[in-house]
Parts: C-alpha cells; structure tokens; sequence
C-alpha cells in the first residue's frame, strides 16, 4: 500500500477548502456584497453630505471585504497542492466536505447528484443510492480508493481527483457489484471508459468556450472578392466559423487533414481526392480542414492561412445555366474567380457528378482537367471506392491529375470517440441523455446490420434515428435496438415480451398448426430458433442452416413458410430460389447480382430483408458452381455481392431442399425403420452415389429426414385444408363440414405415397370447394349458415369429375 | 494566518491572473484589428481589384500598371489606417489595464490610504 494515498485533514489545502466552503458560499458573498455597497455608500454620503473626510476611511473599508470575498471564491476552485497526497489532489470541493476520518460510504454521500457524479451514473443507469447503500462504511477501505482513483486521475490526465474519478474508483472497488453492472449490461472496465468519455466532453467543452482567432476585420482583404462562389457555392468556412465544431478528433483523423494540408500546400498538382466509402467521414475532414484553415492553426502552412473552403455541387450549376457550352463556361468563371481571390480551395463532394453524364451528374473533365493538372487552383474532391474506380476505366487521364487519399472506416475507438463528439449535438437537439449501453450498442449493431455505409457514418445513423425510441428521457441500448428493428426490420433484442417468450418456447405446437408430423425436423428447427433468439447462437453464422431430405409433398417447404410466419412475423419473410434455374456456372453471377440491376438477386433480397428464410428449393439440381458459392454463406454467414460489398446472412435461417434419395427413404420406412436408425446410412450413400459432396454435408447444422405420410396423416393433411376453406368462407359468414368417412373417401381417392399430401389439395377443391361453389351460387346457402358435405356428396362430385 | 493567506494569494496568484487578462485582451484588439496580418500585407492589392497579369498592347499594360498601383496604394492607406485604429485601441486597453493593475495592489490596504486621506484632507 502506498503510504501517501492516505487523507490528512489538517493539510493547508484542507483546511483552506473547507474555509472557501464557508467563504465561498453564496450567502457569504451576497453579504460581503452587502457591505461593499453600505460602506461605499456611506462614505460617499459622508463626504459629499456631511462633508465629512471619515468618509474616505469608511469608503476604504470596502477594499479589504471586495478581496476577502474574491479570495473566498478562489478557494472553492483550489488548484492541486505540490505535494503528492490525497488532500493535495483532491477537488476542493469534496475535499472541504470530507469528515477527519472518512469511510466510501460518506464520501458517496458527498459526491452524491453532484453535476460530474450525475454524468457517470446517468451514462451507466447506475443507481447512486444504490451505491451509496453498497459503499463500505469501514474508514480501513479507504485507501484502496484513494490509489484507484489517483490512478485514474494520472491515466485520464484529470488535474484534480472530482466526484467523476471518485464515483468510478468507489464502483469499480466495492465488492459483489459485479451482478449489479451486469444486469445493466456493463462491466467494471466499461465504467472506467465511461470515464474517459466524461474527459472526452470536458475537453470539449474548454475548447469550444477558448476563444479562437478568426484573422479580425481585415482577414479577407489581401484576397479578392467572390460573388459568383458566394452565389452559386456552400462557404464551408463560413459555416464552421459561425457554428464552431464541437470536436476533438483523433490523432489518425488529424493525420489525415494533415496529409490534405500538406498535398494543397505543395508545388505541382495541388488538389487532393478524398477516397472512401459512404459513411467513412470525407466530407467530416474537409470541415475540420476548414476550420483548421481558418485559425490559422500553427501547424497548417503559411501558404494556407485563411483560406476558405467552398462547395459547389452539380444541380445548383445546372440550374444556373441554360446549355451545356454555357455550363462548361460558368465553371470556367467560377474556378477563374477562386484563383484571382487567393485564398480559395473549391470542394466537390461526391465529385463523380461532375465526371459522368446522367440524371443530376454532367461531364465536366474536359473543364476541369486542365485545371486539376495545371495546379494553381487549390481543390478537393470526394467519391467513394465504385465511383473512383468507375472515373479511372472511363478516363485514365483523369484519374492520373489527382492526389487520391483513401479515408479509411473508422475503428472502434475511433468511432465511440466521434459518437462521444457528436452526442453532444444530438442531445441538444433532442433533449435526451445517451447512455454509454446505448453508444456501444450503436457501434455493435451498425456493424453488424447496416451494410450500405461505413464507420462511422452508419453508427451515427443509428444512434440519431434512436433518439426517437428514447425512454422517458434517456436513449438506451434498447432504443438503440428498437431503431435498428424499425429501419432494417431485425430482430436484435433477446425475447422479452411474455408473448414472444410463449410463442419461442411453443414452437412446436405453432409450426404443427400448419403442417403435419415431421416431429423430428420440427424439433430441430425450433431449438435452433430458441438458441438465436436467447442470444446463445453463434453470431458469425446464420441462426440455422438446415437440409431437408425427403419425398415430394411431405412438408419440406411448408416448414419453410412455418418458420418464416411464426418467428419472423410473416410467411413473406421467405427467399425462394429453385436451384433448377442455376444450373449453369454463370448463374453464380445472378446469384450475387447488383441490386440495382436485379433486384430478385439472392444478395439484394437479404441486403432488404436480413431477418428471413432462405430456402434453396431442390438443391442437387445446382450446378457445382452455385453450391461453392453458397459454401460461403453456410459457413460464415456472409456474401459478397458483384460490386463486393458484404451481404450478412448471419440472421436469416437457411434450408436447402432436396428430393434426392426419395425412394430410399420410402423403402427404409416400408421395411418397418425408424427415421434416425437409417439417417447416417443415408447420408453416406447420398455421398457415395456423388449427389452430394461430403465438405457440402458438413456445412449444414443438420440434415433432415422427412419420410413419407400416411393415410392417417393425410386426413389431418384435409382438415388443415378445410381449416383454410374455413378461413376465406369466413368473410361471407358462411362455414364448411366435411363428414368423417367423406374424409376417408378422400384420402382414399388422393393417396399417392410418391407424391405425399400435394394431390390432397387438388382433390380438396375438385370436391368441397366445387360443392360449395355451386351452392353459394344457386343460393342453397345464405350467409351465417353451414355447408355440410357428405361421403355422397364427395362422391357424385368424383363422378362429375 | 488567514490574512496572511489571502495577501500572499491577492500579491501572488490573483495580480499575475489580472495581468494576464490585461495582456489577453490588448492582443484581442491587436486581432480584432487585424493589425499582424495588415502589416505583413500593407502593399497587397486591395481585395486583388485589377491584380495580376495583363497582356496587350503597351498602353493597356501601362494602364493596368497604374490600376494595380492605385489598388495597392488604396489598401496600402485603408490598412495603414486600421493599424492605427488598433494599436490606438490597444494602448488605451493595455493603459486601463496597468491602472487596473496598480490599483490592484492598494485594494487590501486601502484602509491605510483612507487613514492617511481622512487626516490630509480633515
């Protein structure tokens, strides 16, 4: 134990706090106010009614009050003493609060709904009188705290221990807290982040209030006048001058604008390209270039002082010119007048407009190249990786007069610190505190379910879209889940409403509502749905892959639509591919096809709707091309589409289809077997006939037998039908009873074991569907009455037919 | 003990703090004037009016010349003038504040100033 970690109450800077306490209070202050203004008032009456000079003494009077209650003030924001103990380092705040021999539970009592303790515990949820009933009350835990929270002070680089460093060291130090923070769903090292992140604020916060030189009155008068950009342009400068950013970027962001500076301060081509996918912060770095230009910041060029940043885009141009010749000739002035005024750098954000013919976009490289080339113009472009690639096939030329910088997505770190940046703004706007649960939730999840852009721009998204699913006041990780199932319809959170929780664990009964039998691939589906959706899954794989073997007609895709309906809300959310359509190597290719080319592509169907079931229809029939394909997403979850962005299949459930060895099973079943006696004989010979590859078998999580139905299940098959009769008739009050033995009659005359409960339908409404048709018709029926079809009803209708 | 501390903090830590801000604010108005920046670019064409390069017979060029002159010389006194303005300025703040500062010091002891003016002018 450190000796110097223990509390001297009788320090100077103690008792110098606790007398700033006294001092420093409003009261106190009012008070000598008070006196001020009586003893200056009194002297003035004295000298100037009385003619007095007593007056000038008592006037005097007010000098030593006016500094003993400035000293007052001073003492309740001491500065840290020199030497290195406790009361040296402690905010004076706390420290004038501190009793001679303190225990964690009092100074939680102290620091208590303080303005930098309510920052920790609100981030965190954390209840500080929860905490104040679980801090000791033993004075001998003191000095692990004391050292806990010097560390912290030390690692934060907080010039004093406040009630933030303290509240943290008192959490992180009180024993059995652990089950409380993981019910909040943090743990010990989170509440030190959390900690990082009110660092993070408070610097924030001192910058923006330091008052920062902008150039005065005669910044701009060296440089020319602007009125055609000032017109037609966006003065980013201007903008970030007004506003102020509210950010502190990190160091490789600051490298980054470094680099920029650096490129358009050099002789030669001074233009930069800012390359980088949606979301990943182009335009971001060229509002911190504005700003940094703008201060004439020490570590910017000379060259570059002052300069403003000016965007134009592509529509506002257009309209401003009638022709394409008169276009070409309003950029010409535009980019004359930036070079004469000297201190512009035109921006161009999704620069590809001016590089492509098309709706909103005009091709301006003949304009432009030569000036990209020439180098006396300063400019900035930005596009993303598709459109960098697309300018370099169309012209090489092009690509060649540009400075390209890639801008990277963010890391983790990188993210949460520009979250931290941008919170600030959000809950200023929408009057909402952001939980630390809710920010790392938005990094997870963006991660993972949204694919069209890039950190950080896509957690930003997400955490704004939250603040509308806010709780009361406060944005938390389930807001933050609620916004993500709203916006790209997934299911995120764990079960948690007793209706989702009964239809999770009854599965089973849901799914045999619909289909008959077929228990075991039943079983196996519903386990594998409960996993996912108690969060105990593997999340880098889809929730289930599965391969149904078995004869036409017994339930195969009718378990597809089952699970699609019960656990993901609607039999839509199926993705039906007959692989009978891919038998050629090429058809990978539509597989994987751009959305905006096909938007029936496996890979733009999951892109729009992640929370589905994919169900690959008679799979043997693939050609071995497609099925490599399809290894990928069995095994990790992920495809990559033609343009090779990611397509996450993590959470769809997969099931492959096949009729191949049929007749296998039916002879298993006839000689008297049970499903799982024969499963592995069976899946040995589907490999050694070659149907199937043995590394393909492997990637399914399970491969299910259907075997063939029985009479006795195709009358259940026949009340399922009947039960959707039911359901449509039910719109005109009408309702449909079939006897027993006119069931059996149609069992008798539908029973096919090769083609399974499929010719049931057919006869279903060849018979009772026809029967009531022509009833309703000849009006036999009115509404709120029943049809009742008996075994010669069935019978004539066969005979008709 | 505690006069002590407050005399040894108002002579100590406080005067530097006003003399800071004294320093602080006469830079502000140097900048609000932009009298560096000014300076460093007092014959700077005004605004860049008929800057650069002109290209034609000799008359237009010489014409041209006595335009850019004229900018130059324009910028030259409007600049000229507004770094008067702000060193004007600045000396009056930096004035103001050295009187603050002095005053500063006597604020504890002003009692003894009110004795010694009590008696002069009784």
């Amino acid at each position: 134990m450190n000796d110097q970690m223990t509390f001297n109450y009788s320090s100077r800077r103690a008792k110098q706090a606790r007398l700033g306490r006294v001092l420093g209070g409003r009261t106190v202050y009012f008070v000598f106010t008070l006196f001020i203004v009586l003893f200056v008032v009194l002297g003035l009456l004295l000298l100037i009614v009385l003619q007095s000079s007593i007056g000038w003494l008592v006037m005097s009077l007010a000098g030593p009050i006016w500094a003993l209650a400035l000293w007052g003030k001073s003492l309740t924001h001491l500065p840290p003493g020199k030497t290195n103990t406790i009361d040296a380092l402690l905010n004076s705040v706390v420290l004038a609060r501190l009793s001679r021999d303190p225990s964690p539970q009092e100074l939680m009592g102290i620091i208590k709904n303080t303005p930098d303790c309510n920052f920790i515990c609100n981030r965190f949820l954390l209840s500080q009188d929860f905490i104040y009933d679980m801090a000791s009350t033993d004075t001998q835990a003191m000095p692990i705290i004391w050292q806990q929270a010097e560390y912290y002070r030390r690692a934060h680089g907080f010039e004093t221990i406040n009630a933030a460093v303290l509240v943290t060291a008192l959490v992180v130090t009180i024993r059995g807290i652990d089950d409380y923070l993981a019910h909040l769903g943090v743990g010990r090292q989170d509440i030190e982040k959390g900690l990082a992140w009110f660092k993070h604020e408070e610097d924030l916060i001192a910058a923006y209030k330091q008052r920062r030189p902008k150039g005065g009155i005669g910044r701009d008068w060296a440089f020319g006048y602007i009125p055609l950009l000032e017109r037609l342009g966006f003065n980013i400068s201007e903008h970030v001058a007004y506003g102020g950013s509210l950010a502190r970027e990190r160091t490789s962001r600051l490298q980054l604008v470094s680099h920029i500076t650096n490129t358009l301060a050099q002789a030669g081509r001074r233009n930069v390209t800012l390359v980088g996918q949606l979301g990943s912060g182009k335009t971001k770095l060229v509002y911190a270039l504005a700003e940094q230009l703008l201060e004439a910041d020490p570590a910017v060029p000379k060259s570059l002082h002052y300069h403003q940043v000016i965007a134009l885009d592509p529509s506002t141009l257009m309209a401003n010119a009638r022709g394409r010749g008169e276009l070409e000739e309003l950029v010409q002035r535009i980019c004359y007048e930036a070079l004469r005024a000297k201190n512009i750098i035109l921006f161009f954000d999704d620069a590809h407009l001016f590089f492509e013919e098309g709706t909103g976009s005009v091709d301006l490289s003949n304009v432009l190249m030569p000036i990209l080339d020439g180098g006396a113009l300063r400019i900035v472009l930005a596009m993303d990786e598709q459109c960098w690639t697309r300018v370099a096939q169309n012209n090489p030329a092009l690509v060649q007069s540009m400075n390209r910088i890639v801008v990277p997505p963010t890391d983790e770190a990188e993210t949460m610190d520009i979250m931290q940046n941008q919170v600030i703004l959000f809950e200023h706007q929408q009057k909402v505190v952001y939980t630390y649960q809710a920010l790392e939730a938005a990094y997870r999840l963006s991660s993972r379910f949204i694919t069209e852009q890039v950190m950080p721009g896509k957690a930003l998204k997400l955490l704004e879209s939250a603040a509308n699913f806010s709780e009361g006041p406060l944005v938390t990780r389930r807001s933050i889940e609620q916004a993500i199932e709203q916006t790209q319809g997934v299911k995120v959170g764990a079960a948690d409403t007793v209706a989702e929780r009964n239809t999770l664990l009854n599965l089973e009964a849901l799914i045999h509502e619909r289909m008959i039998n077929q228990t075991r691939a039943v079983q196996v589906v519903s386990d594998a749905l409960r996993r996912a959706r108690a969060g105990v899954r593997n999340t880098n794989r889809p929730i289930g892959t599965f391969l149904f073997l078995g004869p036409t007609g017994v339930g195969k895709t009718e378990l597809a639509k089952s699970v699609a309906a019960v656990f993901f809300g609607d039999e839509n959310n199926l993705v039906r591919l007959d692989l009978n359509e891919y038998v050629r190597s090429e058809d990978v290719a539509r597989l994987i096809a751009d959305p905006a080319q096909d938007s029936h592509s496996l890979t733009a169907q999951i892109a729009r709707q992640p929370f589905s079931v994919v169900l690959l229809d008679e799979i043997e029939k693939a050609h071995p091309e497609v099925l490599n394909t399809l290894l990928q997403v069995l095994d990790e979850g992920i495809l990559r589409d033609i343009n090779n962005r990611e397509v996450s299949f993590r959470d769809a459930v997969i099931i492959a289809t096949s009729n191949a060895g049929a007749d296998r099973i039916r002879q298993h079943i006839e000689a008297g077997e049970k499903l799982e006696d024969f499963e592995q004989q069976f899946t040995d010979e589907l490999i050694n006939s070659n149907t199937f590859r043995p590394e393909f078998l492997n990637r399914f999580d399970d491969i299910v037998l259907f075997r063939p139905l029985e009479p006795a299940e195709l009358l259940q098959v026949i009340d399922l039908i009947l039960k959707g009769i039911n359901k449509t008739l039910a719109a005109q009050k009408l309702s449909v009873v079939v006897d027993d033995d006119a069931k059996q009659l149609l069992v008798q005359v539908g029973y096919d074991p090769r083609l399974g409960a499929r010719p049931m339908r057919r006869i279903v409404q060849r018979t009772v569907e026809n029967i009531v048709a022509n009833q309703v018709l000849s009006q036999q029926v009115q509404p709120g009455s029943e049809v009742r079809i008996t075994r010669a009803d069935i019978e004539q209708a066969l005979s008709r037919g | 003990m505690i006069v002590v501390d407050m005399l040894i903090w108002w002579y100590t830590t406080a005067w530097f703090d006003v003399l800071h801000k004294v320093q602080l604010r006469t830079l502000r108005v140097l900048e609000t004037f932009s009298v560096g920046l000014l300076a460093r670019t007092l014959f700077a064409p005004f605004r860049q009016i008929d800057a650069g390069s002109v290209r034609g017979p000799l008359n237009v060029q010489i014409r041209a010349r006595l335009d850019r002159t004229f900018s130059r010389v324009f910028g030259a006194v409007l600049r000229s003038m507004t770094i008067v303005c702000g060193c004007v300025g600045a000396v009056l703040v930096l004035t103001i504040g050295t009187i603050w500062a002095v005053f500063w010091l006597v604020i504890p002891v002003l009692p003894i100033v009110g004795v010694i003016l009590m008696v002069i002018l009784a």
